[in-house]
């Protein structure tokens, strides 16, 4: 049961990730291709403070979401500037500034030779190190990011988020500080993403800057965009679904010389099947 | 599909998916004890898939040696993408002891082994990898098939050092920003005591760069610490920008990588006089006629490892996890292909070294280089 237990483990953090980024993507309208940067950020600041410190992983776990949300302000600040595809190639940039700062500070990130040993949570004498009683862990951290999710997208304020991803300048007209609803939603997004990252540090025991690449923002996006815009289980379906499939493929037969590059190749096109016959994704409101 | 049905069938899916994999996961490790189960877990994807394609090709021409060698053998194999990833590997790892009970994992990723490290000690199969282990290492059940970073380049390093035909030279130190290459890199400024410039290479646009300032900056030596297509392509953009070649010293990746420094130069004659560190020679005249003959092509980089891995696999095997391990400690083949096998104390590989030199286009073994 311990693969399994792996799967629905990775499901759980990817979910939140997934909730993280619809707050902004979805609910906003804001293309953003930088979560995988506060992923990381709070994953390295949970590993530093855990190996370097020997501090309780909670109280990391807070400061990560601390040191992300202050990085956040300061960026989501830079890209208020810019709209649309702009916005999205802005976020692109910060994503790698971001990823280079993991790869060459080596004083403080090891670089390229990552961080391993990074401890189980312990609350109260009792450790996390079952994989069993982790999952129990992610999955309660999943349900609050959910509910917290559904909070903010049901209040007055997700209202808001909603009209300014459908027409900016009108809600503007109204008074609204449109500047500061985004900028509080970028925020609330990167401290979310950096639950993510620790509960990853803590659970693969070891990170590197190749779990923050790029790659993983586009497959974050993919996992909301899949599961569906502007819808919270979607946000969860998408990732349950994108960590699954990939899985599936291992079981299917394909000839051993050839079988990695098959599964890329046929992972890739269920995908674009998906998006031609379900654009809006699994449970979306919203296309993109 | 209407929205009501997609979470009862996303639902509905992942039962499923549970169902068989859990039903298909019958009794207990390998039910079968007269089989061997092989876990093989390489990067067969992503920027590391050369080397993990490379090495499979290896591993499997071992497992036709030794089926012909052993005929009535039952070796299986279980092959999974980690695609240098930790997180890839974890799960891979997973799949491979929890669904597929292997007996034992033969990998190359780095990240990989440090994520898994507790979760192999606990599980006592053998694990051979190749790659260097930045978690350290330990008397324990696994087994790194490459020297330590420290012997080879610590090897290299001294040998420049003591040589004042090279170290009089302005010297530059090109290597890749990678967990491997860093190692490396750090091995070589602990052996090598006099002064020189380090250049870190984080993608191929810097290699075009560094060539200029190499050339530009009039350095009359390079150690070259990186992949076989990085040193060659870091080779070709030095004699683009200047047709005057400084004094290349290559860690193993020369030796392992030749094949890839003939295609990208043309012409290997092009670095007569580069040097390299690399294993005392194994016997490797069958190994390259077979391997050519069953995949048409010269062997590459790391396939003699993956050749040898497999071959220290199966001539160790027990069904008992601590006499395998016990086996492949005392295990030493002075014959391997990829050179002499035989660990340390903490599993580590033992390998005696030798300075190569290009000469007339092809790698030489030498004693002595006049630098």
């Amino acid at each position: 049961m311990e693969y399994l237990i792996h799967i629905a483990i990775l499901i759980s953090i990817y979910g939140i990730l997934g909730l993280s980024l619809n707050l902004v993507v979805g609910f906003t309208g804001l293309l953003s291709i930088t979560q995988a940067a506060f992923y990381g950020i709070g994953a390295y600041t949970t590993a530093i403070l855990l190996t370097g410190t020997g501090m309780n992983f909670f109280l990391a776990m807070i400061l990560g979401m601390v040191i992300s949300g202050v990085c956040s302000l300061a960026i989501g600040f830079v890209l208020s500037k810019f709209k649309d595809d702009y916005y999205a190639l802005g976020s692109f940039g910060f994503n790698v500034i971001i990823y280079s700062i993991f790869l060459n500070w080596q004083s403080l990130t090891r670089g390229p030779l990552g961080i391993p040993g990074i401890p189980r949570p312990s609350l109260f004498g009792f450790t996390f190190s079952e994989n069993i009683w982790f999952l129990l862990l992610s999955i309660i951290f999943l349900i609050l990011v959910y509910f917290v999710c559904r909070f903010i997208t049901g209040s007055s304020f997700g209202r808001v988020l909603k009209s300014i991803r459908e027409d900016e300048e009108a809600i503007s007209v109204f008074g609204y500080r449109t500047l500061w609803y985004k900028l509080a939603i970028f925020v609330i997004s990167a401290m979310m993403a950096s639950i993510a990252g620790s509960l990853f540090a803590s659970y693969i025991t070891f990170i590197d800057p190749s779990s923050f690449t790029l790659s993983e923002s586009i497959f974050i996006l993919a996992i909301i965009i899949l599961g569906g815009l502007a819808n919270n289980k979607g946000a969860m379906i998408g990732a349950a679904c994108l960590i699954l499939l990939p899985e599936i493929l291992r079981f299917v037969g394909f000839p051993d010389d050839i079988a990695a590059q098959m599964r890329q190749v046929t992972y890739g096109v269920i995908l674009i099947l998906l998006m031609l016959y379900r654009p809006q994704g699994l449970v979306g409101e919203y296309k993109l | 599909m209407k929205n009501k049905y997609i979470v009862p069938a996303v639902v509905v899916l992942v039962v499923l998916v549970i169902g068989v994999l859990y039903f298909n996961n019958s009794g207990s490790k390998n039910s079968n004890p007269s089989s061997i189960k092989l876990g093989l877990m390489l990067p067969l994807t992503g920027d590391y898939s050369a080397a993990g394609q490379n090495i499979q090709k290896g591993m499997e021409l071992a497992l036709d040696d030794y089926r012909k060698a052993h005929p009535g053998s039952s070796i299986t194999t279980v092959i999974e993408d980690d695609a240098y990833n930790a997180k890839m590997g974890v799960t891979a790892y997973k799949k491979l002891t929890d669904i597929d009970k292997v007996d034992s994992i033969l990998m190359l990723s780095t990240p990989v082994i440090d994520a898994i490290y507790k979760d192999v000690v606990k599980s006592g199969i053998p694990v051979i990898q190749l790659g260097v282990q930045t978690v350290g290492v330990a008397d324990d059940n696994i087994f790194q098939f490459s020297p330590a970073a420290e012997a080879p380049i610590g090897f290299l390093a001294r040998y420049l050092g003591d040589n004042s035909g090279f170290y009089s030279k302005k010297v530059a130190v090109v290597y890749d920003n990678s967990s491997a290459q860093l190692s490396f890199f750090k091995a070589f400024q602990d052996n090598y005591k006099k002064d020189f410039t380090p250049f870190i290479v984080n993608s191929k646009n810097d290699l075009q760069d560094y060539a200029s300032k190499i050339a530009n900056g009039k350095y009359g030596a390079v150690v070259v610490i990186e992949s076989p297509q990085n040193g060659a392509l870091l080779a070709k953009d030095i004699l683009t920008v200047d047709s005057t070649m400084p004094l290349l010293a290559f860690d193993a990746q020369l030796q392992t990588g030749f094949a890839d420094f003939g295609r990208i130069l043309g012409d290997t004659n092009k670095i007569n006089g580069a040097i390299s560190m690399w294993f005392k020679a194994g016997k490797v005249d069958q190994f390259k006629q077979e391997f050519k003959t069953k995949y048409g092509e010269d062997p590459g980089f790391l396939t003699d490892f993956g050749y040898d891995m497999i071959n220290a696999a199966l001539n160790t095997y027990d069904k008992n996890d601590a006499t395998w391990v016990s086996n492949l400690k005392k295990f030493s083949d002075p014959n391997g292909v990829s050179g002499s096998i035989s660990f340390d104390r903490d599993g580590v590989r033992i390998q005696p070294m030798t300075i190569t030199v290009i000469k007339n286009g092809q790698l030489v073994p030498t004693d002595q280089v006049n630098l």
